[in-house]
């Protein structure tokens, strides 16, 4: 698993590549604690070269759109893998967690 | 049939699973299907990691490739008694501030294997996950489209 971060302004989008999984999701969970994320900050995750997500993985972003709920920023994910897409599906977090198709689409949502 | 067995312990996940795909590969799975296998069966392990031992412990995986029709993978430990299938689905239409994670493990080993059971034989905790064949091949988007 790598991330890629890109800042632009209040806007903050992380590429996540690879396998999300129960080894390397601490890595993302231990990245996103010493990220500063301001109030109303606004954060992207862009999942196009996600390639598998377990439950571990869920549970970092779960907790990073509550992190931003409280500092009242916004959260969304971009570009969800049809597999990835499926496992988000059946947890209940696609439900919860907003998802968009491309990562323009993202930017202009979080706007 | 092919079996592998190590101490349970989250440094032996990847090498584990990779001895499961490895032979999901070996008997015509792909893709979408490969994913199926990878995510329940990451799924299951990480609980004997995490809960079957307070010291430690072994886990073993046994696979059978040879019925055509279907992927079996036998995880076995010999910790505390634990069927996985006792836990509680999640509310998984709770909204952000109620929502937590637990739970979610076990559903996705549900949805995602073609059957799921448990049973306790002599001292050992024998979870059994069937995977089918015909869904999600490769050629199909997505985990099969179950659930």
């Amino acid at each position: 698993m790598e991330i890629v971060i890109a800042d632009e302004a209040d806007l903050s989008i992380w590429s996540i590549r690879g396998r999300l999984d129960t080894v390397s999701a601490p890595r993302l969970e231990e990245r996103l604690g010493k990220w500063s994320g301001k109030p109303g900050s606004k954060l992207i995750f862009d999942l196009a070269e996600m390639e598998y997500v377990s439950s571990a993985g869920l549970r970092v972003f779960l907790a990073a759109a509550k992190r931003m709920k409280a500092i009242d920023g916004k959260l969304g994910l971009a570009c969800l893998r049809p597999s990835v897409r499926e496992v988000f599906v059946i947890s209940g977090f696609l439900s919860i967690l907003p998802s968009f198709d491309t990562l323009d689409a993202a930017k202009e949502a979080l706007r | 049939m092919p079996s592998k067995r190590t101490t349970a312990r989250m440094e032996s996940l990847h090498e584990l699973m990779a001895f499961i795909t490895g032979q999901a590969r070996k008997s015509g799975f792909s893709g979408a299907g490969i994913d199926r296998v990878s995510l329940a069966t990451e799924e299951a392990l990480v609980n004997v990691v995490r809960y079957a031992y307070t010291t430690a412990g072994d886990v073993e995986v046994i696979v059978d490739g040879s019925d055509p029709e279907r992927f079996t993978v036998e995880v076995r430990d010999w910790g505390a008694a634990f069927d996985p299938l006792s836990v509680a689905e999640p509310d998984v239409t709770a909204d952000l501030d109620r929502r937590g994670v637990g739970g979610v493990g076990v559903l996705l080993i549900r949805r995602v294997a073609k059957e799921v059971r448990y049973r306790r034989e002599h001292g050992c905790n024998v979870l059994t996950l069937t995977f089918s064949r015909s869904e999600g091949d490769g050629s199909t988007p997505g985990l099969g489209g179950r659930g």
